[in-house]
């Protein structure tokens, strides 16, 4: 009975009862641990264990498999007395640099000149030849002549990192503008746009799906681009720590370098995807 | 077939003067590697302010073609559009199209997709808003203003379409069987949406479609295209073009006039309804 003269004011309150609120709580629980999650959790948490146990057993050498405690060791180290007179933040904060502004300077250009070339085959036909040509070539090739024109500074690795950048990027918006229906070109001229507001409000709008795939193959590749280049050349970065500590055997050091790259290409993929997510609703629902 | 009564159809209606639009001789002949295919010959027919044409015709004889050429997508091997004295030979403003999909801008909301024409005129926002939301009204679809063209059903996605057609408020609708991919119901209820719009816009309506009973139901005249090449085989003012403004719908198709009608029609195009 009870419950019953309950129901009716729960209907309009908009404060939850404890009952409830432990049931939203449960619902948004089960929202972020789905199983698949959970799953993967899992076989994360396996893998440690056998990396422990392993370590524990001492069946290969420290200098091979460093204990999951040296590498945590290592990390506190790094971070409260940085490597190699940088401090941990600055080698992570110097490859961001690098990869953000050679990805900036990719987006701007290679964009606008992807549209354009989607959508008139005569300046396609002027650019597609480089864009072929260089396309298949791994960049540390080219990286080598960049570097005696540029030095071993962040220019060549920033012209690097663009090159990288730019192939996919133009790709995806040629192939987005090819994509595009003709009726929803013919359907916009028909409702006055004209040349200059066609691609900006149209071209470009249609193109983003094709554009975000685009997006995150370039990062992708500059960043695989990006911790090569560091390893070839440099004097910071997380890549080139990596290599340094190579040279001294300091596995731990190794192994939390590329813990932390990994994490951090994680990381930028899943900014991407979220900005898709949030700018792109409309994916694969036409 | 009782020529008496489809020839006293044919007779133009005296009390309009000059025509909106002008199809002179249109003929167009696609070149596909060294085939040719005559599309169209010899189309002419003109086009007044209020005029409900029904395009009818079997499948693939040529009436997307005129479609195009009359928007300026696609232009003709020969003969012009004339529209209020000057050709029309690229797509604009001018002349709006509804198509068989509902080609809405997915990224845009409803609200902006029926705003997209007013703001490629450069419409300030506020009369913008107002003008788009008067028109989803009439449309009935002012609940769905701000929701985005995937969240909607094909046939309000297709009412979209016509509203944001007629915001742009251009001289005449061309639509390519637009209600072709809707369930049965869904179209019945579009056609009378349809129809109460064109009686209170009274805008010139180009309207293609192969369902004999649909041009009956919406046109002031129709054009039987036939093809190999596309023709025009019949030009018909539709006799109960007024009584579908007063008359229950249902009554009108339950008479004998109009299944005659229908009947004189079906046996107009070619093939019959086999082929289409
Ligand atoms: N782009 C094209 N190239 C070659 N032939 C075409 C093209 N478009 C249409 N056709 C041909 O022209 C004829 C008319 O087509 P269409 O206008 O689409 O007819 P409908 O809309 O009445 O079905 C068909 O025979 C079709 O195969
Ligand atoms: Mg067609």
């Amino acid at each position: 009975m009870k419950a019953d003269v309950q129901k009716t004011p729960k209907l309009v309150s908009s404060d939850p009862t404890p009952n409830e609120r432990s049931a939203n709580l449960k619902i948004v629980f089960q929202q972020i641990f789905t199983t698949e999650r959970l799953i993967s959790l899992g076989s994360v948490a396996a893998l440690f264990i056998l990396w422990t146990v392993v370590s524990k057993l001492q069946v290969v050498d420290d200098m091979f498999l460093p204990s999951p405690a040296a590498v945590w060791a290592a990390f506190l180290d790094i971070l409260q007395n940085g490597y190699k007179g940088t401090s941990l933040f600055m080698h992570i904060a110097e490859s961001m640099i690098r990869l953000f502004s050679a990805f900036f300077l990719a987006v701007v250009t290679a964009i606008p000149l992807g549209l354009i070339s989607g959508y008139s085959p005569k300046i396609r036909a002027a650019i597609d030849p480089f864009i072929e040509f260089y396309r298949p070539l791994p960049p540390l090739a080219y990286y080598t002549l960049l570097v005696i024109w540029l030095g071993i500074e962040n220019e060549s690795k920033i012209v690097l990192l663009y090159l990288a950048a730019f192939a996919p990027l133009y790709i995806s918006a040629v192939s987005g503008v090819k994509q595009i229906p003709a009726d929803r070109i013919h359907g916009a001229l028909s409702l006055g746009a004209s040349k200059p507001a066609l691609f900006t409000q149209v071209i470009f709008p249609s193109c983003l799906p094709e554009l975000f795939t685009g997006l995150r193959t370039a990062i992708g590749f500059t960043y695989t681009t990006l911790v090569a280049a560091e390893m070839v050349a440099a004097a910071s970065g997380i890549g080139w720590m990596v290599l340094d500590a190579s040279k001294f055997l300091r596995s731990d050091i190794i192994f939390i370098g590329i813990i932390i790259m990994g994490l951090l290409a994680m990381l930028l993929d899943g900014a991407i995807r979220y900005l898709e997510y949030r700018l792109v609703p409309w994916k694969g629902k036409n | 077939m009782n020529t008496s009564h489809a020839l006293n159809l044919m007779k133009p209606d005296p009390s309009k003067s000059a025509p909106l639009i002008q199809l002179k001789n249109i003929h167009l002949t696609y070149q596909s590697n060294n085939k040719k295919v005559e599309a169209l010959r010899g189309i002419s027919q003109d086009i007044y302010e209020g005029d409900f044409i029904c395009v009818l015709g079997p499948s693939g004889c040529g009436k997307t073609s005129l479609l195009k050429i009359l928007a300026g997508y696609q232009s003709a091997t020969q003969g012009e559009i004339i529209i209020e004295g000057h050709k029309h030979v690229k797509p604009n403003a001018e002349v709006g199209v509804v198509f068989q999909h509902p080609n809405l801008f997915p990224w845009l909301t409803i609200q902006k997709n029926v705003e997209f024409s007013l703001k490629m005129a450069r419409v300030p926002k506020m009369v913008r808003r107002k003008t788009a939301a008067d028109f989803l009204e009439m449309v009935e679809l002012s609940k769905f203003a701000n929701m985005l063209p995937h969240e909607l059903s094909g046939g309000m996605k297709q009412r979209a379409a016509i509203a944001r057609a007629l915001a742009n408020d251009p001289k005449i609708i061309l639509m390519d069987e637009p209600f072709g991919a809707l369930d049965a119901l869904t179209r019945e209820s579009m056609q009378e949406h349809l129809r109460k719009i064109w009686q209170k816009t009274n805008k010139s309506i180009f309207f293609i479609t192969h369902d004999v009973e649909e041009a009956l139901l919406l046109s002031t005249r129709i054009l039987v295209l036939n093809a190999n090449p596309g023709r025009i085989e019949e030009n018909i003012a539709n006799p109960f073009s007024q009584s579908l403004l007063t008359k229950e719908i249902r009554d009108i198709r339950l008479s004998n006039d109009f299944v005659e009608m229908k009947e004189f029609l079906v046996s107009k195009i070619k093939g019959g309804p086999a082929e289409w």
